[in-house]
């Protein structure tokens, strides 16, 4: 029961300069990538730079294109000119490519972003007058320490998961949190990080896994107790289907201590409860 | 006049338009105009120096102005002397029956200051004089002598007084009389007017007791008939006393030790003054603490600086002493006491600091009459840590020199068991440090890895939610990180396509048995399932023939 493959670039299917050809997901990465490698004159002189990539798998000869492992794949733009060329007599093309999650991680916004629960204005009424005590988006300013430059503030962003959900909505993919909520200080994010950075600073506290489902565009932020059940269904291997196993113990690193810095953002250090009007 | 206004500011509040009740001109307002002492430095509020209240026409025309002035000595002290003077254009018969502008009232008030009170007897605290005019009522007083009398004169061929006299039949102040409409605008009415200074005098007298004071207040009207009026009392009561010793306190005996793997348990004795041959105990003690080593805490992990011990470098510090200036025997002088911290401009260094901090504030567990005892238990304390402490006996406001400081090393052989959590605030925020349980057979304190976690979580530090989540996310920490997993590659022989990381992935017919290092000599292997980290399928083309994918590599993690 063989697997059949056809690769397309740019909608062109180029399955018969195939030399060889290996897709899978990388341990602990949330993208999968593919390398081929061409073979053959055409290969070399009608090679595409910026192209699209899919490659489809099917057991079926009459339908090869009934499931498609690898959807819009892109070869990094800084290894596109390196695409290895082999003098041998058939000249080889080699690159290795990613599918588009690879992409949405390294998405950066395109300016400092400011994120603040409610309105960003603290207010306190007294007697009836509403007065502000706290613009959130100043203090938050004044507390990066980091040149602020062009800034786009974020508002309503009150906790950890709608933060969470808003970045993911910037950089392309759709979220699901399954994890701890907590409440959010007014923070500045950095325009030299990318949305996936800050996810991660903002989940990785929690110890949450990270997941990806390819077919509905979603990161999984899943609390390790939950994570322990999978996501999807289970697939059990029979003997007769494992060829071999080989394997090791994993010993994690003994952690002695964890420090958690609370920032100074605006609500706290205050000695009672902000009131949050929105 | 000690202090002069130094700000000034006018409000101006137009008077409501005319209508049938009120004869107010249109356009007419009213000016407040005030004049504040507003300390340079900050110290105090804006003292109110002088008020200048003002009623204008709609010509700008003055119609009265009272004029208030307060003096003071020094900013924050009492006032010493007030001051009103009102202007006006009543109309006082015979003074001003052509309704001038002029001044027709006066007030002075002088305050003494509330020290060297004789005890138990009658103080003077202030006298306030009113002056100003009076208008006076006169009438005809015809005879002064009864009708027997009379006839007696007459009869004595006498005749009796002559042409009835004038005689004042009421007084009343301007005030009063242009208020009650009591003024007749008539040159020809029986009624004058004059100064009288004063027409009324306000006293204030204090009793000084030792508990309170009374307050009395005589008011004494010079143009009316009766006995002054005599107010009070008004009782104000002194605050508690205070005695502030002037003998030394001694400093208490300071016992530490260490309470299994609770902390190091601090116990302070003794201490307090003797005072007319009487021994004062100690009201309350402090103690003092010093972190010698710490040593889970290298540099890089200190972003605060907390444990950070070392000095500031010696030879960027110099103490200014000039050698050509001697004392008077001829010996080079010593350094001023101010010059001992004195910093040359531009050192940025910290200031050099001795580490000792106050840890707790006790209460004397013993009654008065005992001698004092407290105890703490300092529980911030890391295995191998070397600790100073040093105690402080407090009477009342007054503090003894610390006592000769005891060194604790904490640890040793035993271990804590349980996940401890500090939290330190800084001004760069809020820090909570969570140490895991201190491993068995782990001699070096130094082991293991410091996680940082940079939260924007909004945190409360009082109601302990802090805590609380510190707690909690290190905890699951602590947990997970404390089993080793097995990791697998299994190759299976055929090709998997539908398969996402994170799936779970049970071998049920295999049976493992990994063998690890010294430290995991033995490790079976449950069946518990495992989770999908990655995989791998390839192809290769044989000659022309493209080959199809027939196996499938897959790295498993126990989950």
């Amino acid at each position: 029961m063989k697997l059949g493959y056809t690769v397309y670039m740019n909608y062109r299917d180029v399955s018969a300069w195939v030399e060889s050809l290996s897709w899978g997901q990388p341990t602990q990465e949330l993208y999968r990538e593919f390398s081929v490698t061409f073979a053959g004159w055409n290969a070399v002189e009608e090679y595409e730079e910026g192209a699209r990539w899919d490659i489809f798998a099917s057991h079926d000869p009459t339908d090869p294109r009934s499931e498609c492992v690898i959807r819009a794949g892109v070869i990094p733009p800084d290894r596109e000119g390196q695409v290895v060329v082999t003098g041998q007599e058939v000249p080889k093309v080699t690159l290795k490519g990613y599918e588009q999650f690879w992409l949405a991680q390294r998405r950066r916004p395109s300016e400092t972003l400011v994120l603040v629960p409610g309105s960003g204005i603290l207010y306190d009424i007294v007697g009836g007058h509403h007065i502000v005590r706290e613009n959130t988006v100043k203090s938050a300013l004044e507390a990066y320490d980091q040149p602020v430059g062009r800034y786009r503030v974020l508002q309503y962003v009150n906790t950890v998961h709608e933060a969470i959900r808003r970045l993911s909505r910037e950089a392309g993919f759709n979220v699901e949190t399954r994890f701890q909520d907590a409440p959010l200080t007014p923070m500045v994010i950095d325009p030299e990080k990318s949305y996936w950075q800050v996810i991660d600073e903002l989940s990785r506290s929690r110890r949450v896994r990270k997941r990806y489902r390819r077919a509905t565009n979603t990161l999984l932020l899943v609390a390790p107790e939950s994570d322990q059940y999978g996501i999807g269904q289970t697939l059990n291997l029979g003997s007769g289907n494992v060829v071999s196993v080989d394997g090791m113990p994993v010993r994690h690193k003994r952690i002695r201590r964890i420090i958690m810095r609370f920032r100074p953002g605006s609500t706290t250090v205050h000695h009672h409860r902000p009131r949050l009007l929105v | 006049m000690a202090l002069v206004p130094t700000k000034y500011t006018q409000d101006r509040i137009p008077l409501p338009e005319p209508d049938d009740a009120a004869f107010t001109a249109p356009g007419a307002a009213m000016i407040v105009e005030c004049g504040y002492y507003s300390d340079p430095a900050g110290r105090f509020e804006d003292i109110l120096i002088e008020k200048i209240t003002q009623t204008v026409s709609y010509y700008s025309r003055v119609v009265s102005r009272e004029e208030e002035l307060w003096e003071y000595e020094v900013p924050g002290g009492p006032p010493v002397r007030y001051e009103r003077n009102v202007y006006g254009r009543a109309y006082l018969p015979e003074v001003n029956p052509g309704r001038r502008y002029m001044l027709m009232e006066t007030e002075t008030a002088e305050f003494y200051p509330w020290s060297a009170f004789q005890p138990a007897s009658v103080n003077l605290s202030s006298v306030r004089r009113k002056s100003g005019y009076v208008v006076y009522d006169t009438n005809y007083d015809h005879l002064s002598l009864t009708a027997e009398e009379q006839q007696k004169l007459e009869e004595g061929g006498l005749t009796p007084w002559g042409p009835p006299r004038l005689i004042v039949h009421s007084a009343r102040t301007w005030r009063e009389a242009s208020r009650e409409s009591s003024i007749v605008r008539s040159p020809s009415a029986p009624q004058t007017t004059k100064w009288v200074d004063p027409f009324e005098v306000v006293s204030e007298m204090v009793w000084e007791y030792p508990d309170r004071y009374d307050i009395y207040r005589v008011t004494e009207e010079r143009i009316r008939e009766g006995a002054p009026r005599i107010e009070g009392p008004e009782v104000q009561r002194k605050e508690l006393w205070e005695y502030r010793l002037g003998v030394p306190i001694d400093p208490p005996e300071v016992k530490a030790s260490q309470q299994g793997d609770d902390g190091i348990r601090v116990e302070l004795s003794g201490g307090g003054a003797t005072w007319n041959g009487r021994r004062i105990h100690p009201d309350r003690y402090k103690v003092l603490r010093r972190v010698a080593t710490n040593p889970g805490r290298a540099a890089s992990g200190d972003p605060y600086g907390i444990y950070d011990s070392d000095p500031a470098p010696v030879g960027r510090r110099k103490i200014l002493t000039h050698p050509s200036v001697t004392d008077l025997a001829g010996a080079p002088a010593s350094a001023l006491p101010a010059q001992a911290g004195y910093t040359e401009p531009g050192d940025t260094s910290e200031p050099e600091r001795d580490g000792w901090s106050v840890i707790a504030e006790l209460e004397n567990e013993q009654p008065r009459d005992r001698e004092g005892r407290a105890s703490v238990l300092d529980n911030d304390v890391l295995t191998g840590g070397e600790y100073e402490y040093a105690g402080v006996a407090v009477i009342g406001s007054d503090e003894s020199p610390p006592s000769q400081p005891v060194t604790v090393t904490y640890g040793g052989a035993d271990h804590s068991s349980s996940i401890k959590v500090r939290l330190r605030k800084s001004d760069d925020g809020l820090e909570a440090d969570v140490l895991r349980p201190e491993e068995e057979g782990v001699l070096d304190a130094d082991y293991g890895e410091t996680l940082v976690f940079d939260l924007p979580i909004a945190v409360y530090e009082e109601d302990g939610s802090a805590e609380d989540l510190a707690e909690e996310i290190a905890g699951d920490w602590f947990a997970a990180e404390a089993d080793s997993r097995a990791r697998i590659r299994v190759t299976a022989n055929l090709p998997l396509v539908t398969l996402e990381a994170g799936q779970r992935i049970g071998l049920p017919q295999i049976e493992l048995k990994i063998i690890g290092n010294q430290l995991q000599l033995d490790s079976e292997i449950e069946e518990t399932g495992w989770m999908l980290e990655g995989f791998r399928l390839e192809a290769k083309r044989n000659g022309d023939r493209i080959e199809g994918i027939d196996r499938t590599d897959l790295e498993l993690v126990q989950p």
